[in-house]
């Protein structure tokens, strides 16, 4: 058992664990009810909206930490939180009770999914090394700077890598395109690039894996086509609309009509992600905006509902488990 | 699929001289790098267990074939960097673009082009129509 300090800081982990796991909970229930509703508003509201929904869970558990620590013990706000919800045992803690299970529990789950993550990256890190290397020798009829050519004639483009993202262009894309359409397609995928879209995807993939996994699939679908619609309006400051909306149908026929391989994985993040939806934001972009003020209302509801039912849940286990 | 620096230079130098021995491999890899010959013979040996290339026994030697057409391997890659976008198990990203490319018909595909079409006309119109 630890008794005054470390007890304080394992007990605040404590806290901040149960408020994560409270809010990601509470945060999972309401994306069911409003979820529907994301879709007509603008892409950049879209981005913000799911961007404080994997955020949510981390800040929403720091912040109930922060409201149960005794760093703020003097100061008002504390005492009217500890008036409605405490930690009743802040200065003692037991390491075998349900607690320190939770902290066992969150740390072996964070370090499974950093090992099979990591893994996953370092094998894809090698692929792209190795393409590479067999496609450095490659001068196409079209060049751009920034783009590397791929010596392959499966109809495919995809930008990759994390902090110094490249964009991969196949010959047998190349081949098939105009002057225009390929110009397109690197703009395209350029802006993916720019904005380091395979960096922030991967962190969302980290972010929502805490989330239920369904919900987490979701989150990472609908962040990985905000990011295509991002790219796509980049382009089409350029280009018209349209072309690049008909460009983007041209790949999807050149990819379908190409023979599917046995693995079936997708080969282009220019032509294969949802199609339809981006053709329609092409042409009819959804501008409605949400005001900065919804999200942070809404999360400190979420905040106020989380600390009550920390405090509720802490309540309520110990009245089934005792801690002796 | 994993490949080290060596064995992709000996997957290179097969595709343009099939039916060579380790020596005659090290031979012309040596030009590029300094690599003894125990090296490269179990480059060799690690590219026959990933099935990457084949071997006939002639006298006392190995002759070394490649297994894998460029082609197939450059495609084989560009699915591996695809699918691991997202690590296995949890391939969210990826379940989600193939799912709906192969669900995607060509009548979909030709109800989009119709759309774009119809727009591009539209906009045709107001740009002449503007002009009157």
């Amino acid at each position: 058992m630890l008794i005054s300090d470390a007890a304080v800081i394992m007990n605040l982990i404590t806290i901040a664990l149960l408020g994560f796991l409270v809010s990601a909970l509470l945060l999972s229930v309401a994306w069911r009810l409003i979820g529907k509703y994301v879709d007509s508003y603008s892409i950049q509201s879209q981005k913000l909206l799911i961007l404080t929904w994997v955020l949510s869970p981390w800040i929403l558990g720091l912040m109930t930490m922060l409201f149960f620590s005794p760093l703020f013990e003097n100061t008002a706000i504390y005492r009217w939180v500890d008036s409605v919800a405490h930690w009743h045992h802040l200065y003692v803690f037991q390491l075998d009770s349900w607690h320190g299970v939770t902290i066992i529990l969150f740390s072996l789950f964070s370090l499974a999914l950093i090992v099979i993550r990591g893994a996953g990256l370092y094998r894809q890190g090698n692929a792209l090394l190795t393409l590479n290397h067999f496609s450095n020798n490659v001068h196409g009829s079209k060049s751009y700077p920034g783009v590397q050519i791929i010596d392959s004639n499966i109809p495919t483009a995809f930008t990759s890598g994390f902090f110094r993202p490249i964009c991969y262009v196949s010959k047998g894309l190349i081949d098939n395109l105009t002057d225009s359409e390929f110009n397109i397609v690197v703009k395209h995928e350029l802006a993916h690039a720019r904005n380091k879209d395979p960096l922030s995807k991967l962190l969302i993939a980290f972010l929502s894996a805490y989330y239920p996994r369904k919900l987490a699939q979701h989150f990472n679908a609908k962040f990985a086509l905000v990011t295509e619609y991002i790219a796509d309006q980049s382009t089409a400051t350029a280009h018209a609309a349209e072309d690049v909306a008909a460009a983007l149908v041209k790949v999807a026929r050149l990819q379908k009509a190409f023979p599917q391989r046995q693995s079936n994985t997708s080969r282009s993040y220019f032509g294969s992600h949802d199609i339809t939806h981006r053709v329609q934001q092409l042409l009819t972009p959804t501008k409605k905006s949400m005001p900065v003020i919804v999200p942070i209302a809404f999360m400190s509801v979420m905040l106020c509902l989380t600390i009550f039912a920390v405090d509720a849940t802490h309540h309520l286990v110990e009245s089934i488990f005792t801690h002796s | 699929m994993f490949l080290g620096e060596l064995e992709k230079q000996v997957l290179q130098y097969l595709w343009t001289s099939p039916g060579v021995d380790v020596k005659r491999v090290h031979a012309e890899l040596s030009k590029q790098r300094d690599s003894s010959l125990n090296t490269v013979q179990s480059a060799l040996e690690r590219l026959f267990k990933k099935g990457l290339l084949r071997r006939e026994k002639q006298g006392h030697a190995y002759l070394y074939f490649a297994q894998i057409e460029r082609g197939d391997l450059i495609a084989k890659l560009i699915d591996s960097v695809a699918s691991d976008f997202v690590s296995k198990g949890e391939s969210s990203l990826v379940a989600a673009f193939s799912s709906v490319s192969s669900e995607m018909d060509e009548a979909q595909l030709d109800k989009l082009e119709i759309l774009i079409e119809r727009q591009r006309k539209q906009l045709q119109k107001g740009i002449t129509s503007a002009d009157k």
